[in-house]
């Protein structure tokens, strides 16, 4: 029995994508005139704890007005006011089912 | 996958379903019969504690996985502020209660109904439970723990018959008495296990979006065939080889004894094919 399970440990895993994301606002690639927050909606429900947003622009700094807030299978992150220019999303998020997931995406503002 | 993590599931699965099994047989066949033999103390006592003990592996394990460190506060955190652990938690209880009902004097009732809600408590984080929409979740989960308890009631049932064929030999009475008994029961077992697993996976593969990993489907497609043969071995038991054993022909004894052994070496491939698909994601994105 153990060998079996050693045998499944021992095999290249696909990575794991239990909470995926299921859409974005503003969405991966998008440009848009402003942005207030960054909303992201997941295929599983969240533990709000072990989930974040973090958004940053082109030289690294922080971009996130408050620390990102999750209830069910939504998140989303108050942003500062936005210049013009690119902005990277990253998030985290760990599932009921205790699996983390975790991306990035790119938006551009363009007034 | 977390090699550990599945490694520690499996033992925890297999000890708390079988403890749960054995002694809903015993329990139950009490109901109707005189004092039945049914796992001894020391195994019980054994199941009990390396339930206990393979519960905190797992929350430890768990821990790690989501913070990168064992530390005071991060459990303190999973604990409080997860679903799984808040549910570990009381499973924790439950569990310590079972393993030291496993050494006091109380029958096999107490015990069933400290293991039955332990083992059931695993579903409120499985994958079945977590897909699909947030209104339904209990009912999901209620399935997954029916699907969990009927397993542990086969899985345990044969742990017991295995008991009377090898090491306390049963008259050819007792046997086909206890043999009866559990096909009559493990019937109705086996059809609930199949219901709320094929709702199960119906849930994770269809509830989901993306892709089917195909890790997943073919632990998946191993975990059915597997079960599949289980069932063609009891259906052969409970037609074939228990009327040959109430007429006391050897050769059926002999028959059935493999095939038990088989069969519990089956249900704890299967154990181990679960330990390990509650790790992986059903589908990819």
């Amino acid at each position: 029995m153990l060998a079996v399970v050693a045998a499944l440990g021992l095999q290249p895993m696909p990575a794991a994508a239990h909470a995926m994301l299921e859409h974005a606002n503003p969405a991966a690639g998008a440009t848009v005139k402003g942005a207030a927050r960054v909303t992201l909606g997941f295929s599983e429900e969240l533990e709000p704890a072990f989930s974040g947003i973090e958004v940053s622009d082109a030289a690294g700094h922080d971009e996130t007005a408050a620390k990102a807030t999750a209830a069910g299978t939504e998140m989303e992150v108050r942003l500062k006011p936005l210049a013009r220019g690119s902005y990277r999303v990253s998030w985290h998020a760990v599932s009921v089912d205790t699996h983390r997931t975790e991306g990035a995406f790119r938006f551009t503002v363009a007034p | 996958m977390n090699f550990a993590l599945a490694v520690v599931r499996t033992a925890h699965l297999a000890c708390l379903m079988t403890l749960f099994g054995a002694e809903s047989m015993t329990a139950l066949w009490r109901t109707g019969h005189s004092a039945h033999e049914g796992l001894p103390r020391w195994l019980l006592g054994l199941l009990g504690f390396t339930a206990l003990i393979t519960a905190l592996l797992w929350l430890m394990l768990v821990v790690e996985q989501l913070g990168g460190g064992i530390a005071p506060a991060a459990i303190e955190s999973v604990t409080y502020q997860t679903l799984f652990g808040r549910a570990m938690a009381v499973r924790l209880v439950l569990l310590a209660l079972l393993a030291a009902a496993t050494v006091a004097p109380v029958g096999p009732s107490v015990r069933v109904l400290l293991s039955g809600a332990a083992l059931g408590a695993i579903a409120v984080s499985s994958h079945a439970a977590a897909a699909g929409a947030a209104e339904y979740f209990f009912l999901r989960a209620a399935n997954d723990g029916l699907h969990l308890l009927a397993a542990g009631f086969w899985l345990g049932g044969l742990a017991v018959l295995a008991r009377l064929i090898f090491a306390h030999p049963a008259s050819t009475e007792t046997l086909v008495a206890s043999v009866r008994f559990f096909s009559r029961l493990g019937t109705v077992a086996v059809a609930l296990l199949v219901v709320a697993g094929t709702f199960n996976a119906y849930l994770i593969l269809f509830e989901g979006q993306g892709r089917w990993s195909a890790t997943y489907l073919t632990l998946l497609a191993a975990k059915l065939v597997l079960a599949a043969i289980m069932i063609a071995l009891a259906l052969t038991n409970r037609l074939s080889l228990l009327p040959g054993l109430a007429r006391n022909d050897a050769e059926a004894r002999d028959s059935l004894t493999i095939s038990v052994v088989a069969e519990l070496v089956l249900g704890l491939l299967i154990v181990a094919i679960v330990g390990a698909l509650g790790l992986l994601a059903p589908t990819m994105g």
